[in-house]
């Protein structure tokens, strides 16, 4: 009965470990900007240099996650930042979507199947975001980022950087006077002139993390 | 010298009386009067069901009750901010973008206890993790609770897409962009209200930065009416100043200063007290061109005054035979538009009747007993022809005339139909207005497709089978487009969805695609509380119910309208490319109107119809004239009128590129006065009124000229239309009527 027991709460450990897999796999740069250990750095001087060339296309994985969903979800595709000054995001797997930021809002461009005859056609659905509500923070911040707009980010956020192991880390906390606890914890992460990914986490009161958005750039695909 | 001695108290107290009479009258009629804006008044009846469509969405829908706020700021923020203030202006429905609030509290009650019944479930459970799956994506970017619940309980967004469907879901141009951002105002307010309009947009405007600007058929509308006040008031004063100047110069004495303006002032304030006895309301545009054809009767005191000081004569031998005619010819001319076919020329034609009435009775009671006001002239006496020259050399300029003007008019586009190039809106602003209706998407206003059926189901459902069409549609030829099915699906629409709602089979769909989307088993819970509830009170959602509903009433009166024939669903369109594509794939029943062409039709129509009249109208004169006057007299009278009419809409229509309808108005009075000057000059009593005619005619034709020639360098297209147009026909008259007065004749 002790030895059952035993490989019950053994199956259970692995599962939950196998379950967690993706999302400790993404989040394994991710430290809390409180941490006094970590030396500091320049946030001014590390958005000056991230902004993506403009028209080139970046891999990237994005793994999410709330609470209606069992496990973490991956998407991968890839990232432009368009000449124009939208951010677009084009997803390849599992399914192809293509998202176009700007800094208030994100249009969603979808194959939808037709209703006669068969086939499908695409249709957009604009989503705007309000100016200051934790949606619009977390969308600014990528957008910004992904743009290297550093005044966008200082008139949004207090901006505090650490040094990493894998590189840096920028903690982005909102100026907005949202209620704090729906605003997401927002991070962002770079290897030594690249940002390589963009964190958002949102907690419920206990601090028990509820739903997350990691995109993890792959830098490697811009060098080349 | 003052004339008016002891021998004059009679006038003075004539004068007295009248004018307190007058100010009785004007107390009784402008204590009834009503002022009424509504420019509906002024368009014809409906002779087919796209005319009846037109004209009952004429100054209504998206197009016309639409603002766009450009705001030179770079702070989404503070566009959002001044979003918020103008949202609180009196008569504003909607102002985009609007805050988000993708929350359940945010939807109708209506649409979400119905949601259901609204759109198609997915197809399949493959459809149906598609669907699930992309919710997730799109709670992605971080999601409240109210998001969260929202999905939980309308995994399929069916009452959010509903209500996008039915708000058009505009384009909304982008925040961070340059130093510009672009609100949308939608207001309550119909155009047909201008009062009201104005309100609207002057609290508008003082909530915006002086920088800002403000795009839109309803301030253009506003504007414009400030413009026609302005314009109207200045020029209306220094018709006024250079009218007074003239008759002083000419009388040198207040009593015709003062008798000129009575008869005037008598006939515009009988005109409204009669408006008032027969209309509820009167409107505004009466009022004003009512009294611009009542601007005629200036000239009857100063025939009187002028023939009192010049002539010995009597007055009731010398003028008022003629005069006569003349007031009978106008009111005929006049009354033209009591048959008009649309009330507000009516009500301007029974102002200007009865006004000519009273301004005649008028200046026949103050120049009654002439005797006290006669005295030796001072005034300069107009050389009067000597020439014999026989009849027919008389009238060959007048025939001249006629013909070139009648070639001319029949060689070059007379008319122009085109309502829009009467705008005075600045060309620039137009291109800006199209630019950013383009970029947003918004609705087509020249075409709509409508359907009728006398049965309200009958018309949803050939909608929805539009509708189908429709969503085959590439979207290079069809944007968009709004349809009241998307609000209101037939009941048998709403009965197939009631049946797969009862169909295990969809539910096990459901179920299986939240298992495959990787979803908690309990996620949507709510969701599906609601289905069964659905099917437990499979109540069907009713017009009723949208019309009970205060945020759905209004865009379902849009879209599904009521006549006597029974139902017209109309759908709106975006982005349509090419009209005649489109209306070769239209289902039967199904008809794409072009509101502009039957707007021009519509007025093409009307302007045939007042032509008839006013063609009725001039025979009824020619027979006056022919029993009244010597057939000679009568010939020389309907050349030389024809010919300053027809010279006038000559001129006119080359100087304007084309006559509109306010035109047709301004050559009624240019007949008017013309054949006021030409029976004078004609009359037998000329010669015996020792140049008295040549002066009373001249002072009359300088006056109409100073006053429509100052309107006639208005801004706006219509006022300088009419002002060039009469200005024009009065020289025309006077240069007839002075050179053909040897023809006179007969009677």
């Amino acid at each position: 009965m002790r030895l059952l027991m035993i490989c019950r709460l053994l199956f259970f450990a692995f599962l939950g470990l196998v379950l967690a897999q993706p999302v400790v796999a993404q989040s394994t740069n991710a430290v809390t900007p409180s941490d006094p250990a970590l030396p500091g750095c320049d946030a001014q001087a590390r958005l000056a240099q991230i902004q993506l060339p403009s028209d080139v296309e970046v891999g990237f994985v994005q793994t999410h996650k709330n609470p209606m969903l069992r496990a973490a979800v991956q998407q991968r595709g890839v990232l432009v930042r368009e000449s124009g000054g939208d951010l677009l995001m084009r997803i390849e797997t599992p399914r192809w979507e293509e998202r176009r930021l700007s800094a208030t809002a994100v249009a969603l461009t979808r194959k939808v199947n037709n209703r006669r005859g068969g086939g499908t056609h695409t249709a957009t659905r604009s989503m705007r975001l309000d100016p200051g509500q934790p949606q619009h923070l977390a969308l600014l911040a990528m957008y910004a980022a992904v743009d290297g707009d550093e005044q966008m980010l200082h008139e949004h956020f207090l901006l505090s950087c650490a040094e990493i192991p894998a590189g840096w880390q920028i903690t982005l906390q909102a100026r907005a006077t949202a209620p704090a606890a729906s605003i997401p914890r927002l991070q962002l992460l770079g290897v030594g002139q690249h940002l390589s990914g963009y964190r958002s986490e949102t907690f419920d009161a206990t601090g028990t993390l509820q739903q997350f958005l990691y995109v993890d750039i792959l830098v490697e695909s811009l060098d080349h | 010298m003052n004339p008016l001695t002891t021998e004059s108290m009679r006038p003075r107290l004539r004068l007295l009386t009248l004018l307190l009479l007058i100010g009785a009258i004007a107390w009784l009629g402008l204590s009834r009067l009503q002022i009424s804006y509504d420019l509906g008044a002024f368009l014809p009846a409906a002779q087919n069901p796209t005319e009846a469509l037109l004209l009952e969405r004429l100054g209504q829908g998206p197009g016309a009750q639409t603002l766009f706020v450009k705001l030179t700021v770079s702070d989404p923020a503070a566009a959002a901010q001044m979003a918020e203030r103008l949202r609180a202006v009196t008569g504003v429905q909607r102002v985009l973008p609007e805050p988000q609030r993708l929350g359940i509290a945010a939807i109708p009650e209506t649409i979400w206890q119905h949601r259901l019944l609204l759109q198609d479930l997915p197809a399949d459970s493959s459809a149906w993790q598609v669907e699930l799956s992309q919710r997730m994506d799109e709670l992605a970017f971080g999601a409240n609770q109210d998001m969260l619940d929202l999905v939980a309980a309308d995994p399929a967004l069916m009452a959010v897409n509903t209500l996008a469907d039915a708000a058009g879901d505009l384009h909304m141009p982008r925040f961070d962009q340059g130093a510009t951002q672009v609100l949308i105002v939608q207001t309550s307010v119909s155009a047909y209200d201008p009062g009201r309009l104005a309100q609207v947009v002057a609290e508008l405007r003082a909530q915006l930065p002086s920088e800002s600007q403000l795009l839109g058929a309803p301030a253009y509308a506003v504007d414009l009416q400030d413009t026609v006040r302005d314009e109207s008031t200045l020029f209306s004063i220094l018709a006024s100043l250079a009218l007074l100047g003239l008759i002083i110069w000419r009388f040198r004495t207040w009593y015709p200063v003062i008798g000129v303006g009575v008869p005037l002032l008598a006939g515009g304030v009988t005109g409204i007290l009669v408006l008032t006895l027969f209309y509820a309301e009167v409107h505004g545009i009466t009022l004003a061109f009512g009294f611009t054809l009542l601007g005629i009767v200036i000239d009857y005191p100063l025939h009187l005054f002028t023939h009192m000081r010049m002539s010995q004569t009597p007055l009731k031998q010398t003028v008022w035979p003629v005069l006569r005619v003349g007031i009978v010819s106008t009111l005929i001319a006049y009354g033209a538009f009591l048959f008009s076919g649309s009330q507000g020329l009516e009500q301007l034609g029974v102002l200007a009747c009865s006004g000519i009435l009273a301004a005649a009775l008028a200046a026949a009671w103050i120049t009654q007993g002439d005797a006290g006001l006669r005295y030796s002239s001072v005034l300069p006496q107009v050389a009067t022809s000597a020439g014999e020259a026989a009849v027919s050399l008389r009238m060959l300029p007048a025939t001249l005339l006629f013909l070139v003007s009648g070639l001319i008019l029949w060689l070059v586009p007379v008319f122009n139909d085109d309502l829009g190039s009467l705008t005075p809106v600045d060309p620039d602003l137009l291109a800006e207005d199209a630019r950013l209706r383009h970029s947003l998407g918004t609705v087509d206003m020249r075409h709509v497709v409508a359907i009728r059926d006398a049965q309200l189901e009958a018309v949803l459902q050939k909608t929805e089978r539009l509708v189908d069409k429709l969503d085959e549609l590439d979207v290079d030829l069809l944007g968009g487009w709004q349809a009241i099915t998307q609000t209101l699906p037939s009941a048998a629409r709403q009965q197939a969805r009631l049946e797969r709602l009862t169909d295990p089979a969809s539910r096990k769909q459901f179920e299986v695609a939240i298992q495959a989307a990787g979803l908690q088993q309990d996620a949507f819970t709510t969701f599906e509380n609601a289905w069964q509830q659905q099917l437990e009170a499979p109540g069907l959602l009713t017009l009723e119910d949208l019309e009970q509903s205060s945020e759905l009433a209004a865009p379902t009166s849009l879209l599904l309208l009521k006549d006597d024939a029974g139902w017209v669903s109309v759908t709106l369109l975006r982005g349509l490319a090419s009209p005649g594509q489109l209306r070769s794939v239209l289902p039967p029943g199904a008809q794409l109107h072009d509101l502009k062409a039957t707007a021009e039709d519509l007025v093409k129509r009307y302007r045939q119809d007042l032509s008839v009249v006013l063609g009725v109208a001039l025979v009824l004169l020619a027979l006056l004239l022919g029993v009244a006057l010597s057939v000679r007299r009568m010939l020389w009278l309907l050349i030389s009128g024809g010919a300053c009419v027809c010279g006038a809409a000559a001129v006119s229509a080359i100087l304007q590129g084309g006559l509109s309808l306010f035109d047709l108005m301004a050559l009624t009075l240019v007949a008017g006065l013309g054949l006021d000057y030409l029976l004078f000059y004609s009359s037998p009593q000329a010669d015996a009124a020792d140049g008295a005619v040549a002066n009373a005619v001249g002072l009359c034709a300088a006056s109409s000229f100073l006053v429509f020639g100052i309107l006639g360098i208005s801004s706006i297209p219509v006022l300088r239309g009419i002002g060039t147009t009469v200005a024009v026909g009065v020289v025309l008259a006077f240069l007839l009527a002075r050179f053909g007065r040897q023809a006179k004749a007969g009677r």
